[in-house]
């Protein structure tokens, strides 16, 4: 019976047709290939040492050998913007990664076994959520102490709820499917019937808030830092790098905060098209 | 169909006691987690191992942690947040001289976002695919993705550095003038009430740049709500029967559709509101306003945690407050609420 959906199209096609749809789409996608690469990559081809300063240039505008321009200890802009790209998609990818395994495990539990886990897990979701997210995300740096670690934690933190309400929604629509018995009949335990079986099923829903939240949280992150969390100077990361031209901008340096400003603004606009995106990929009916 | 209203308020108000106490829970766990004992921290670094314990007893460190929970429950009651490490002062009487400059900036944010959010989010509504419409979504976009501190630097550097329209962005007024007499706490409606239209005029130029900045976060999701709930009840059954029953279109999008689809928005402003408690923090860095979010980054970068939780707690109790009055008020609006009960 198989044979009859042997011609399916494969993910790749599907995207490839969904992005073709919208010029949109496609620029989202080629942007977000950019940063992944820049990211991966550009210790190797950066044409400055990020850290090196040379007081000698100090606060050059952009020329043809330093791009983006120099800032006040003659760093190269354009290195330390390259280079921070790996830090900020690096703290993202693990808040969002944290907060994903444990908002999707706790909302499923609570799906699926309803009753108190219901209760309990629901009330922490709205608690969270009854803070401004921002000053809860302050809080927690706060009383864990100010480092890199903990900035990825209490992004992480921040995000829980809305894993737990998307995890919870869907698995409280499949749990009354046939498949789930017949797993259960078959002898898988809740457990497993839970995270083998329904859990696949719910993952493209939950794959597109991955994406509108990792721009949400390189926001977050880069404005903790900016505010003199985390990220520690001379460490380059975009938050930082704003914070530290900031203090040129009304003596008129604008490279300083423009370059990395707009890399970061790029970065989350990419995330968030590519949510979009993948939400047309993943349920056709809301398209446009 | 009144006492059905004032049964389901009521029932609103009790279904908020579990969050405050839940809100009280978190910021409960976030005092008891201080890195390192707290008692060590609080005695200072010349104590010795007699009045660390003695430090630890006033505290109530050596009692249960349900007992340690009703106290700090029964002090934030009393008004008592403690008390800032670095300024020595009352945190509560610290935040509260504070928050006027940040709600003056938040509100009127707000309200910037307000009157060209909604106009917009209609306009877009009525003409779908117009450049309108086009405007209104890369707007929504835009400003979904931009960072507050990098949008606030932007402005500045436009309107102060490269115009001089606005003025140096130091704080709530310019050296030059007094403060208005103390009456609300925002000194534009303190000068109007004594009739200081210079003072006014000097307070509002240094809130343009940085309440601008705020709305221009708070824009986005109002402009997609009040398209998307105009689109919605445009579509609607009553106001095909208006437009069947030869109502003018005016009065068919600004009485029928308009007052229907206000009611998603309450909730939409409640939750902006969240985001701007945020964003305000970024803002008054950018700007050095006086407000409590600088408070805050002061705090933190002293490490004054006392200080931190307070601001805390404080915004999370005024968040859902507001959340609580912006649903109360949803059910007294919508005739809809209570009949059914």
């Amino acid at each position: 019976m198989n044979n009859t959906f042997e011609t399916q199209e494969s993910f790749a096609q599907r995207l490839w047709f969904t992005a073709n749809q919208n010029i949109l789409s496609l620029v989202s996608l080629a942007l977000f290939g950019l940063y992944i690469l820049i990211g991966l990559t550009s210790p190797y081809w950066i044409p400055f040492d990020p850290l090196e300063t040379n007081t000698s240039i100090a606060l050059q505008g952009p020329n043809s050998q330093h791009w983006f321009g120099t800032d006040h200890l003659g760093r190269d802009v354009f290195s330390r913007v390259m280079i921070a790209t790996r830090l900020d998609l690096g703290i993202a990818v693990s808040a969002v990664a944290i907060s994903f395994i444990i908002g999707t495990a706790l909302g499923s539990i609570a799906a699926y076994y309803g009753g108190w886990y219901e209760r309990l897990i629901g009330r922490l979701a709205d608690i969270v959520l009854a803070f401004p997210l921002f000053v809860l995300a302050m809080g927690i740096v706060a009383v864990l102490g100010n480092s890199l670690i903990n900035v990825i934690y209490a992004t992480a933190i921040i995000n829980i709820p809305f894993y737990i309400r998307i995890a919870r929604a869907e698995v409280s629509l499949q749990r009354d499917r046939q498949y789930v018995q017949a797993a259960l009949l078959s002898g898988n335990s809740h457990l497993r019937t839970l995270f083998f079986h329904i859990l696949p099923n719910c993952l493209p829903n939950l794959v597109v808030q991955i994406s509108i939240n990792m721009g949400w949280a390189i926001l977050n992150a880069a404005g903790l830092s900016f505010i003199g969390l985390g990220v520690r100077p001379p460490a380059a990361e975009w938050g930082i790098l704003v914070a530290e031209g900031a203090d040129y901008i009304i003596s008129g340096q604008w490279w300083l905060v423009l370059f990395p400003g707009f890399f970061l603004m790029l970065a989350v606009f990419t995330f968030n098209l590519v949510g979009d995106t993948l939400r047309d990929l993943v349920d056709p009916q809301k398209r446009k | 169909m009144l006492y059905d209203k004032g049964l389901l308020i009521l029932k609103r108000v009790m279904l908020a006691i579990p969050t405050f106490f839940g809100v009280m829970v978190i910021s409960f766990c976030l005092t008891r987690t201080l890195p390192g004992d707290p008692a060590v921290y609080f005695a200072g670094v010349l104590a010795d191992e007699a009045s660390i314990q003695q430090v630890r007893e006033q505290l109530g460190l050596d009692r249960s942690l349900p007992y340690q929970f009703l106290a700090y429950c029964q002090n934030i009651l009393q008004g008592d947040f403690g008390r800032s490490l670095s300024t020595g002062q009352d945190v509560l009487d610290e935040i509260r001289t504070r928050l006027p400059a940040s709600l003056e900036l938040t509100l009127l944010g707000l309200f910037f976002a307000l009157i060209t959010a909604i106009p917009l989010g209609i306009i877009a509504a009525l003409k779908p695919n117009s450049w309108v419409d086009h405007v209104c979504r890369i707007l929504v976009t835009c400003g979904a993705s931009t960072p507050i501190f990098f949008s606030g630097l932007f402005l500045m550097f436009v309107f102060y550095y490269l115009l001089g329209w606005a003025p140096s962005p130091i704080g709530r007024l310019d050296f030059i003038y007094l403060e208005p007499l103390h009456i609300t706490g925002f000194y534009t409606i303190d000068a109007l009430l004594v009739g200081d239209l210079e003072t006014f005029k000097a307070a509002f130029s240094q809130l343009i740049l940085p309440s601008t900045t705020l709305a221009l976060c708070a824009l986005a999701p109002i402009a997609r709500m009040t398209r998307s709930s105009m689109l919605t009840s445009l579509e609607s059954e009553y106001v095909k029967a208006a437009k069947a029953n030869g109502i003018p279109a005016k009065k068919r999008v600004y009485l029928y559709a308009l007052q229907n689809a206000s009611l998603p928005l309450l909730t939409v402003i409640g939750l902006v509101f969240g985001f701007l408690l945020g964003g305000n923090v970024l803002v008054e860095k950018v700007y050095s306003w006086p407000g409590v979010g600088s408070f805050a980054i002061e705090a933190l970068i002293a490490s004054d945690y006392a200080a931190v939780q307070g601001f805390v707690l404080i915004m999370a109790i005024l968040f859902v407050s507001l959340n609580l009055l912006i649903d109360i008020f949803y059910t007294l609006l919508d005739p809809r609420m209570g009949r059914n009960e």
